[in-house]
């Protein structure tokens, strides 16, 4: 049985953001989250440096490290490689224990993660090839409204008339969303639509798999309260929503590290 | 220890034996004999019965999609004015033959299409006819269709009757046009002759496919695929059944010498829904190899050859092929047989492959994976391709979905373990 004292650390390097979580035996020592730069390898060095800054813990101190995300291969520090939605399934199963499935919104793509009794991952469903329900597409929104992608939520959550998208293509809803600027819409109207779009293809996701009783979301969008919202209404399910949604994937991954240490 | 594939000899001889067929092909249009362009399950054998060439089109869309070339070809069909969201095999032979700017023949297999003297078409699916109605007015030649209605699952036996006898009246009114058309007689004798080559090649791929029960099995089902190809260049012709032969007693020693498709153990057995992707079959054999796994079982081979074809019943053997091909039945039997399929091949996964623009094959595959998930239980896995448009395909998508699926199946444990590791 490995002592608490040891040290591991998870990181999963997203295509918006790379997140490095370092624990012990005891609980999470450190985390950080740093936007994902153009080499893989330069910003997981960066972000895992920055994590165990003034912490005392030196990257020889780390027994295990567990890399996810779409840039995990190029993490050559990594013990091991595993899978995000693994991560998410097994950060969930340590979190929130009863819940059946994790919904989860990154900057890429949307996947729901079906849980079995035991918390583990039975089955998965990601969205098509289309940027229309994930975070990349709120960045892109945020940008043509000008307001800052941490507001987004906040300010949709003002909306009395939400504007209604026919379109779910991310180009086709971009131009329309200039057009509806152009009406002299308001931004919190427009960002309550956008918000509701993305949630309608959540939802359709969460049928198509078939997952019942709890939902947990994670992921950057999780971040989004004006999005959680729009999620609660559409889905038929209590959804519970951790304080740092970004993280549980490297989270997620950090509990891996710890597990294969535990079997060694 | 790495998984490594372990080439079959007959995947050397493939492309000889295809490319022999289309040099006889061009020849014969350049010496002047009839070449006709044929379509679905389109009866070649009684072409054979007048001295007619034919070419398998949707074949040639494969090898333009193995050659690399079809997204480009598609794009071609785009200029012209057609929807990205047609059939990309329609697309990519749109482009071949129509394309703007118009391809080379340096930059198509085997030199491209030899322009044809008359267009046969037994559909399976409505774009495919409608295709070939303009392409009727375009080139300014006959079009002879045969319609095979789909059969479904509440038709009675009265019906199937029916629609068999109405089949065989189109097969015969297909002969009396041709012998119009060319001024010669049929040849019944060439016919039988041709569905007996048609019938023991069918008996010898079908055969090959069943091979593949075998733990480990002597070939992965997505090399099936590409082994499909002289079925599709030789039909009813003896060098179909020389290919087979071959190809099964390289499988037979295979299997008698327990040698799997790769080098190391073979950990997981899946089954492969719906088409290939052609521009990424060695790609998807080394991805799932590098996890021990290898795709074993897919219905898709089954859709070509039908045993059952006898050679003293010609007309009516061949109506049955063309309605009772799994690719033409109901739902339900189409469930029945998946679920058969994967209960032989012992099958620890299911990989579900989205064909983007073939609605035909797409419908009816949520309701299969339902069917298949609640009787076997099995973990499955849905990937987006396509068979000839690369842009409906990302691969670190697929490869991302590929990785998470082998997790769940490493968790459940391997249970075969069987192969080798003797480096042959
Ligand atoms: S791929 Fe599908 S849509 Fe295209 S011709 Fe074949 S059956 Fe029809």
């Amino acid at each position: 049985m490995l002592s608490n004292g040891f040290y591991v650390a998870g990181i999963d390097m997203g295509t918006a953001f790379a997140k490095v979580v370092v624990l012990n035996g005891y609980g999470i020592i450190s985390s950080r989250v740093l936007p994902a730069g153009k080499n893989y390898l330069e910003t997981a060095e960066k972000v895992m440096q920055a994590a165990l800054n003034k912490t005392g813990v030196n990257m020889t101190d780390i027994a295990s490290i567990v890399a996810t995300g779409n840039g995990a291969a190029n993490v050559s520090f990594a013990c091991q490689q595993v899978s995000d939605m693994s991560c998410q399934a097994r950060w969930a199963r340590h979190v929130f224990p009863s819940t059946m499935a994790v919904i989860d919104i990154g900057s890429q793509s949307t996947k729901v993660i079906k849980l079995d009794e035991q918390g583990r991952m039975k089955e998965f469903i990601t969205n098509e090839k289309c940027a229309a329900g994930n975070g990349r597409f709120l960045q892109v929104i945020a940008y043509v409204l000008g307001v800052p992608l941490d507001e987004i939520g906040p300010l949709s959550l003002k909306s009395e008339k939400v504007v209604k998208f026919t379109n779910s293509c991310a180009v086709f809803v971009e131009s329309e969303v200039i057009s509806r600027v152009a009406e002299q819409q308001k931004k919190e109207d427009i960002l309550a639509g956008v918000h509701a779009s993305i949630a309608a293809k959540v939802a359709s996701l969460v049928q198509r798999i078939r997952s019942e009783g709890k939902h947990v979301l994670a992921g950057g969008g999780a971040r989004n309260i004006g999005l959680v919202r729009s999620i609660k209404e559409k889905l038929d399910c209590p959804l519970l929503v951790p304080d740092e949604p970004q993280l549980t994937a490297a989270l997620g991954a950090a509990f891996i590290a710890w597990d294969g240490l535990q079997q060694e | 220890m790495e998984t490594k594939i372990r080439p079959l000899k007959m995947t050397e001889k493939l492309m000889g034996f295809v490319g022999k067929y289309w040099q006889d092909l061009w020849e014969n249009h350049r010496a002047g004999k009839l070449v006709a362009w044929c379509s679905g399950v389109s009866p070649h054998e009684i072409l054979k019965g007048f001295g007619i060439s034919s070419v398998y089109l949707e074949g040639y869309g494969g090898f333009c999609s193995v050659a690399g070339i079809s997204t480009d070809l598609c794009n071609r069909a785009e200029a012209l004015g057609y929807s990205p969201d047609l059939c990309s095999l329609i697309r990519n032979f749109i482009g071949a033959t129509r394309g703007t700017p118009a391809p080379g023949p340096e930059m198509l297999p085997f030199g491209g299409l030899p322009k044809p003297d008359l267009l046969v078409c037994m559909p399976y699916c409505p774009g495919i006819y409608k295709i070939w109605e303009r392409y009727s007015r375009y080139l300014g030649v006959p079009l002879v269709v045969i319609e095979r209605p789909r059969l479904h699952d509440a038709l009675g036996k009265e019906e199937i009757n029916r629609i068999m006898r109405d089949t065989i009246s189109e097969l015969q009114e297909m002969i009396t046009f041709l012998e119009a058309f060319t001024g010669r007689r049929f040849d019944y004798d060439r016919l039988s002759q041709s569905i007996a080559y048609e019938q023991e090649a069918s008996k010898l791929w079908w055969d090959v496919v069943g091979m593949c029960r075998n733990i480990p099995a002597p070939m992965s089902i997505l090399d099936a695929f590409s082994h499909l190809f002289p079925f599709h260049c030789y039909r009813g012709e003896p060098e179909a059944v020389t290919y087979y032969r071959e190809l099964k007693s390289e499988l037979d020693e295979r299997v008698a010498n327990n040698i799997g498709s790769t080098i190391g153990l073979e950990k997981y057995r899946l089954y492969w829904d719906n088409l290939p992707i052609f521009f990424r079959i060695p790609e998807h054999i080394q991805k799932f190899a590098s996890y021990g796994a290898v795709p074993v079982a897919a219905t898709f081979p089954f859709y070509f050859g039908f045993p059952e074809l006898d050679p003293e019943r010609p007309l009516e053997s061949f109506a049955k092929y063309s309605l009772f091909t799994p690719a033409n039945v109901g739902l339900q039997a189409r469930i029945d047989f998946t679920t058969k399929v994967v209960g032989d091949y012992s099958i620890d996964g299911l990989v579900m492959q989205r064909s983007r623009t073939c609605l035909v094959v797409n419908m009816g595959q949520d309701d299969i994976l339902k069917e298949l998930t609640k009787k076997t239980g099995l973990p499955s896995v849905v990937i987006e391709g396509d068979v000839c448009d690369s842009r409906f395909y990302s691969d670190s998508e697929v490869n991302s979905k590929i990785d998470t699926f082998m997790e769940i199946l490493a968790r459940q444990g391997q249970r075969k373990g069987q192969g080798d590791d003797c480096g042959l």
